[in-house]
């Protein structure tokens, strides 16, 4: 049996509903530019009709409704989108940083960008001069000008190595402190995500879907994707549980950074390891798990991931691109070792480098062209320079090694000159001249620098291209938003209407029924 | 596919973007003259255009260092013409001294002229280049002759060698002792010039001392022992002046070679390094309309929405 007043709950209802719609869709147009926004839409359903099967239900006919009821507010997202999303975000993080490393060493190792006269003013050119510049002064040895030509020559080059390993070593430490803010990030991101596994649980439980709450995790998630490779694993109360991908915790399952609940969360830490003083190096840790460790430069030991598998993301993009900068340091030291040290053959003779040549083989270098500054370092590209005697008085500079010392004997002036199409033997008994070694080096810059290029365009596009399907399915539409307003609206008129219908119907029933006659 | 107004947004500003990226690597190009600014523009061109670089600058070098090599062997070219000069005219008066017919005094008066010849000889002997003493081998700031005696003060027979092509040294002096010949073992005494040089290898010095001395004395058969000693240092100086023609020679052939490779090199630079002008201010102009085009798409597909037409 219905009640007379039916259908003024029906239209309450049915008021109640239309409006949270429409408060839904002007949540929606509000958050239309906010990040990692979820459109949501207001499910409804019919409310349960009236007449129960059982055997007091009423005989008169029809399943009469009840009206409409709000059964939840969800949020539109497409999960597997997100795991794409995040698989490749991962990767331009850490190519777009290797591509910053990159066009920085390209910076510092000015070799190709024309001078005014066209040939440039990297090491290969300063080379060039320092070479010329003994040709001139083996035509000329009787001349001070040719000798103090040479001297400014090989203060310009011994400066030029000096200025570039300085360039590569501000440049790493700049790479350790970006990456020590880098994990910084990582951990407050891996708490507050934790934070927010909290609240969503809870809400969750108590059968509510906390839409807002969980599109500002995904952002986190996001954010964190690109900073270190995740997994992600979704329970059935909405919490996350983020493991780091490629690692083992032991168990065979991934390192756990923030458990599902909440409650426990990893940290990552990246500090100097001087338990070894003699040796000292940086680690970068989850839980005490050892994920990279880097030598200083020249060290022994070999710089490079721990226990992980494929590591990527932005930290690990810094922690590769250190790597890098040192094996092109250490490229630029061994390049000055072979051109201090390196053995030579000249007119028959082996020797030991240009100090070599220039001091008959002595292993003193107080007779040496060039010096480290403290004997008892070894010359390296950040200490090397000319002996001071050349440089406070240029006459010094010996052009033979005949005893007798003749003025116009300059052949060992000429054989420097001729070192610059010598072939020099490395440590690992290597042999090329030079500038091929140091071309080559160029070279292979410029191709790793291509490499890190394309790939960070090609994860650009890719992550664009994911991005742009989330959005598809996730993003406002403002027009969609519109077109629901005015039928929401209408609703809502429809309603309103059919409770003014409610009232006259009462209305005439109350104060115009049973007055016949009166 | 559902497209929302971010969607839009984010297209176009993209879309934007990556032609303004298109458009500064061309400017950069233009402004730059050269194709490659940076190793990863063209990572094989680079170590082409390093290689060539330092070519040309090496080659400029050994240009420096050919010129200067010509240089020292047109001084030398010049040195021995002179020293053939002197050498045939003290002949000549030796032939005219040695007639037998002529009387005492105009031998002395051929003595005297042979004296003169041997004060420019000595002369010659101790010519500088660039301040340097040019028959004196390695030891360039000693004076090789005494200036009154023609006797070695210095007697050094360096080579002096030059590179003027990657690995090819050349010798680039001439020895005092092959043009003049040795006095090892003597010493010259214009007091006391009767010694007979060495018949083998006469010193040009000594000769004249003795022609002179056997014109004064009037010793017609010394004067034609002198003769025949002439002949010989001659012959010797000629040997010297072929050698250093060959030489000259050498070095001009070198030179143009030098100059080819240049030439070569400098063209497969510009080939590898720089900017074809037109094309690429026509790829300018092309990525300026595009830009025009994009941003005035953006201009409409931004601007209205529902909104615009719900009251």
């Amino acid at each position: 049996m219905r009640s007379t007043f039916h259908g003024i709950e029906l239209a309450k209802r049915a008021l109640y509903a239309q409006q949270t719609a429409i408060n839904t869709t002007g949540h929606n147009v509000s958050n239309a530019n906010t990040a990692g926004y979820s459109r949501q839409r207001v499910e409804m359903v019919t409310t349960p009709p009236l007449e129960a099967i059982g055997m007091t239900r009423s005989t008169a006919k029809g399943q009469l409704g009840t009206g409409v009821n709000v059964n939840a507010i969800v949020r539109l997202r497409d999960r597997f989108l997100d795991l794409q999303y995040r698989n490749e975000n991962r990767y331009l993080g850490e190519w777009t940083v290797k591509e910053n490393t990159y066009e920085k060493l390209e910076v510092i190792f000015n070799e190709i960008k024309a001078s005014d006269d066209g040939f440039g003013t990297g090491l290969n050119r300063v080379f060039n001069d320092f070479w010329n510049a003994w040709q001139d002064l083996s035509r000329d040895p009787e001349k001070l000008e040719a000798k103090v030509a040479v001297v400014h020559r090989a203060v310009a080059l011994a400066d030029t190595f000096n200025s570039m390993a300085r360039q590569l070593n501000t440049f790493e430490a700049d790479l350790i402190n970006n990456t020590m803010k880098k994990v910084d990030q990582a951990n407050s991101l891996l708490s507050q995500i934790a934070e927010l596994n909290q609240q969503i649980v809870k809400i969750h439980s108590m059968g509510q879907n906390a839409n807002d709450l969980m599109d500002r995790r995904d952002v986190l998630v996001d954010e964190l994707s690109g900073l270190i490779s995740i997994e992600v694993q979704e329970n059935e109360l909405g919490g996350y549980q983020i493991l780091l991908s490629g690692t083992n915790d032991g168990s065979g399952q991934p390192i756990e950074l923030v458990s599902a609940n909440g409650k426990n969360v990893a940290k990552f830490q990246f500090e100097e390891d001087t338990s070894d003083p003699s040796n000292p190096k940086f680690i970068f840790s989850v839980n005490g798990t050892k994920l990279y460790q880097i030598f200083q430069l020249g060290a022994t030991g070999t710089s490079g991931p721990g226990a992980i598998t494929s590591p990527s993301g932005e930290i690990f993009g810094y922690l590769d691109s250190i790597v890098k900068v040192q094996e092109y340091h250490t490229k630029l030291n061994s390049l000055v070792t072979t051109f201090v040290s390196g053995q030579i053959t000249v007119d028959g003779t082996n020797y030991n480098g240009i100090n070599g040549l220039y001091s008959n083989n002595s292993s003193d270098p107080a007779g040496w062209l060039f010096v480290s500054g403290n004997d008892s370092d070894p010359i390296t590209a950040s200490n090397i320079q000319l002996r001071q005697d050349l440089i406070s008085d240029p006459e010094n500079l010996k052009t033979t090694n005949d005893p007798a010392a003749l003025p116009g004997d300059a052949d060992l002036a000429r054989q420097i000159a001729q070192l610059r199409n010598a072939l020099f033997e490395d440590t690992d008994g290597q042999q090329f001249t030079l500038a091929d070694y140091y071309n080559s080096m160029i070279g292979q810059l410029g191709i790793e620098s291509q490499e890190a290029q394309r790939r960070a365009e090609n994860h650009q596009l890719l992550v664009y291209q994911t991005d742009m399907l989330r959005q598809s399915v996730s993003g406002v539409s403002l027009d969609e938003e519109m077109a629901n307003l005015v039928m929401f609206q209408h609703s809502y008129n429809a309603a309103a209407r059919s409770l003014t219908v409610m009232d006259e119907m009462l209305d005439k029933l109350i104060n115009g029924t049973g007055i016949v006659g009166r | 596919m559902r497209i929302t107004q971010y969607m839009m947004n984010t297209q176009l500003l993209r879309d934007i973007n990556n032609n303004l990226q298109r458009m500064a690597k061309n400017q950069e190009r233009l402004a730059s003259q050269s194709m490659i600014n940076r190793p990863s523009d063209d990572p094989v061109g680079t170590t082409l255009v390093l290689r060539y670089r330092e070519q040309l600058l090496a080659n400029a070098q050994y240009q420096r260092n050919l010129d200067d090599a010509l240089s020292w062997l047109e001084i030398y070219d010049t040195a021995l013409s002179e020293i053939n000069d002197i050498l045939q005219s003290a002949r000549e008066e030796a032939i005219r001294g040695a007639n037998g017919t002529h009387p005492e005094q105009s031998l002395q008066a051929i003595a005297q002229k042979i004296g003169e010849l041997y004060d420019q000889l000595i002369a010659v002997g101790n010519t500088q280049f660039k301040d340097k003493y040019i028959f004196n081998g390695k030891n360039t700031k000693e004076q090789p002759y005494n200036d009154n005696t023609g006797d070695h003060i210095s007697n050094e027979k360096g080579t002096i060698e030059f590179e003027v092509m990657p690995g090819i040294v050349f010798k680039v002096n001439v020895l005092g002792d092959d043009v003049f010949g040795d006095v090892e073992g003597t010493s010259i005494d214009p007091a006391n010039p009767v010694n007979k040089p060495d018949p083998n290898n006469p010193n040009a010095f000594e000769i004249l001392l003795y022609l002179k001395d056997a014109l004064e004395k009037g010793d017609n058969e010394r004067i034609q022992e002198a003769i025949g000693l002439l002949d010989k240092r001659i012959d010797a100086v000629y040997t010297q002046w072929t050698d250093v023609g060959a030489r000259m020679n050498r070095l001009q052939l070198m030179q143009a070679r030098l100059d080819d490779e240049n030439f070569n090199l400098q063209k497969l630079l510009s080939r590898t390094q720089d900017t074809d002008v037109a094309e690429i201010y026509m790829l300018l102009k092309t990525d300026e309309n595009v830009y025009q085009a994009t941003l005035s798409v953006g201009a409409r597909i931004i601007q209205p929405s529902l909104v615009n037409f719900l009251r």
